[in-house]
């Protein structure tokens, strides 16, 4: 197993290197000169000379690339463009509040779709499994945007349950995250549910699952003991791979719920054109994506006998 | 008296195209001890006539219009889920056709031998963990301790059938029910599970319904033989009957679709055509389209008739065989 997680580790340094090219090419040789924007209009030519080399644009690519490499290594991104903060200090900061909304939005989320999967396959075909599908369907076809407005407009304005938008550190925080974390959980519970609902009863038509029957199991016991194990696999594929994306929380509902997550900040920068900051966030979500998915393939190894030997 | 006794069982599913007649008025016996062999083609109704037994049809679309099924004393049909369940793995057993897909991939063969001890014995588990090896070697799974915690992705496919025995055996049943457990084996294999399951046999009084579309494979396991066609017994009677006198045509085409070793054959004689549709029987003898002996009497709905004490055939024809097949 060991050497299996060594494997895996080594086998994705040429993708993280990979990454670290596109993410130079793309920002550093295609993304054109952000010093002019930087300036404005009607800056003289001395005034951009200086801003370059006091950012490093005026060196040759390979030297930039090579900054930009021990950048990296030292999680030290230099500084924003537009606020001139430190960016793994800026990281820090936003990383708690994207957090705070997303772990527990994700991991609410999961187990209640897996318990809902669960159901529907004890009740496949009776009116709890229809209806799940039809809300599920239904959930899955309002936008986001909808919750949103709807929510706030009713929960919070109207009748005044959570705050409308804000954010507070520490416990104080709570009330701010519950209707964010409840839209989060109603969206992503839609189409999380038909997933696991399909693992579900594609398990449950196996043959094995006759052979348990056969052998004067309950069904509860071939449920958990015999189904649920084998319908793990493809879940766990699907929940890991989700991981990585919630340090960047959700965009929408952190800019509508004035979260200062990584969410905010990322929009803030796009709109900013502020090239490290989005550089940053790209690099930082490729590494948890590639290690992410080292993750997926133990949890993968350890819930499937069939994959550990190779 | 019989261990099993079926009576006028008749099952159908409710599907799209109608009411499917899986199973018409079936009857048969087992005793202690014997094996019966139910042979068909495939969809005659030979898994869903087993499953009936296991009290294992999927309710709805199946359902059971008539019959009964006696175990001992009791009446299957009219136990609950629960005393179903007690007896399932315990009196009755059952083994399948596919060992690949039978087992539970990600569960060791060991854990899934001696959870039917676990279930209905309970005993402590390392008494199941012994149990369970001793069940291993004797069904002739070499290094049982060390295969005991392998997957079955780990086992050859004969030896995965083997695993399946052992879990089926593990409770001592009066009854074991196997359907088409060699089909999707190699020759080889066959043969051994085949010699496996006889000495099983010998050596404890439970009895055994062995389903096959083969009729080649059960001279050499089979009691009594009973030949299904479309949900109905064509013939019935022993082993014998079977092979040196079949009546009907049906089983006379069978045989004649068994390969031999000995003879040279280009080609395996196969009953020409197909079974009629299930959901739109007409009345007569099913057999009516592909029988080249078909006359004017096979209109009407044959019954089983007695040609010897045992020996039994359901069809207007079997008398005049001699002189016209
Ligand atoms: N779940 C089901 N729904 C509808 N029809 C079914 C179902 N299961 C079986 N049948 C029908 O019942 C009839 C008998 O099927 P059965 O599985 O008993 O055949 P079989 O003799 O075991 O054939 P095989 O050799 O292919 O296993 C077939 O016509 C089949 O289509
Ligand atoms: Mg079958």
């Amino acid at each position: 197993m060991l050497s299996y997680i060594i494997r895996r580790i080594i086998q994705a340094i040429p993708t993280l290197f990979g990454v670290t090219l596109v993410t130079f090419i793309v920002f550093n040789v295609v993304g054109g000169d952000p010093v002019y924007q930087m300036v404005g209009k009607g800056a003289g030519q001395k005034e951009i000379d200086a801003l370059r080399r006091e950012l490093g644009l005026d060196r040759p690519l390979y030297q930039q690339y090579f900054f930009y490499l021990k950048q990296i290594t030292t999680f030290d991104f230099g500084r924003s463009y537009a606020t001139k903060q430190k960016i793994s200090q800026m990281i820090k900061e936003g990383m708690g509040p994207s957090l705070s909304l997303a772990v527990p939005a994700f991991f609410f989320g999961s187990i209640l779709g897996i318990i809902i999967s669960l159901l529907v396959a004890l009740y496949r075909g009776k009116l709890f499994d229809r209806l799940t599908v039809v809300l599920s369907v239904a959930g899955m076809s309002v936008s986001v945007l909808a919750y949103i407005i709807a929510g706030q407009y009713y929960l919070a304005y109207m009748s005044g349950l959570f705050p409308i938008s804000g954010w507070e550190p520490g416990l104080r925080g709570v009330p701010f995250l519950v209707l964010p974390g409840l839209i989060w959980v109603i969206v992503s519970l839609g189409s999380d549910v038909r997933f696991f609902r399909t693992v579900m009863l594609d398990e449950i038509n196996q043959d094995y699952v006759r052979t348990a029957y056969a052998k004067g199991l309950g069904k509860y016991r071939v449920l958990f003991r015999h189904v649920l194990k084998n319908a793990m696999i493809p879940i766990i594929t699907r929940l890991v791979i989700a991981i990585p994306f919630l340090y960047t929380g959700s965009l929408l509902l952190e800019n509508f719920f004035s979260i200062p997550g990584l969410g905010s900040m990322s929009i803030n920068a796009i709109n900013s054109s502020d090239f490290p900051v989005i550089k940053a966030i790209t690099f930082i979500g490729a590494l948890l994506y590639v290690g992410g998915n080292i993750v997926t393939d133990i949890c993968y190894a350890l819930a499937d006998p069939r994959v550990r030997l190779k | 008296m019989a261990l099993l006794e079926i009576k006028d069982l008749s099952i159908q599913f409710s599907t799209d195209e109608g009411v499917l007649h899986a199973v018409d008025n079936l009857n048969l016996s087992v005793d202690q001890g014997k094996t019966l062999c139910i042979v068909g083609e495939s969809g005659c109704g030979k898994s869903v006539t087993a499953r009936a037994i296991m009290g294992l049809l999927p309710i709805p679309p199946a359902k059971i219009t008539s019959g009964s099924v006696v175990l001992d004393t009791k009446d299957l049909l009219g136990l609950s889920e629960k005393e179903m369940r007690a007896l399932r793995g315990n009196d009755i057993a059952m083994i399948f056709q596919d060992p690949m897909t039978s087992l539970n991939p990600v569960l060791t063969c060991g854990y899934q031998i001696q959870e039917s001890l676990h279930i209905h014995d309970k005993i402590t588990k390392k008494e199941a963990k012994e149990k369970a090896l001793a069940l291993m070697k004797q069904v002739g799974i070499p290094e049982a301790e060390k295969r005991f915690s392998e997957y079955p992705h780990q086992f050859s496919g004969g030896m995965r059938q083997r695993v399946m025995i052992a879990m089926a055996l593990s409770c001592k049943p009066k009854l074991l029910i196997a359907d088409e457990p060699t089909t999707a084996l190699d020759v080889s294999i066959q043969a051994q599970i085949l010699e496996l399951l006889g000495t099983l046999k010998k050596s404890s009084d439970m009895a055994m319904i062995f389903i096959t579309h083969d009729l080649g494979v059960v001279a050499e396991i089979a009691d009594e033989i009973i030949v299904l066609y479309a949900g109905t017994v064509a013939e019935r009677g022993t082993t014998k009957d079977i092979f040196n006198h079949a009546a009907h045509p049906y089983t006379l085409g069978l045989l004649e679709s068994v390969p031999h070793i000995s003879k040279e054959q280009e080609h395996l004689t196969v009953i020409p055509g197909t079974l009629p549709d299930p959901t739109d029987y007409q009345p007569g003898c099913r057999f009516y389209e592909r029988c080249t002996f078909h006359s004017d009497l096979c209109k009407k709905d044959p019954v089983e008739e007695e040609i010897t004490p045992g020996h039994r055939v359901a069809c207007f024809h079997y008398r005049l065989k001699d002189q016209q097949y």
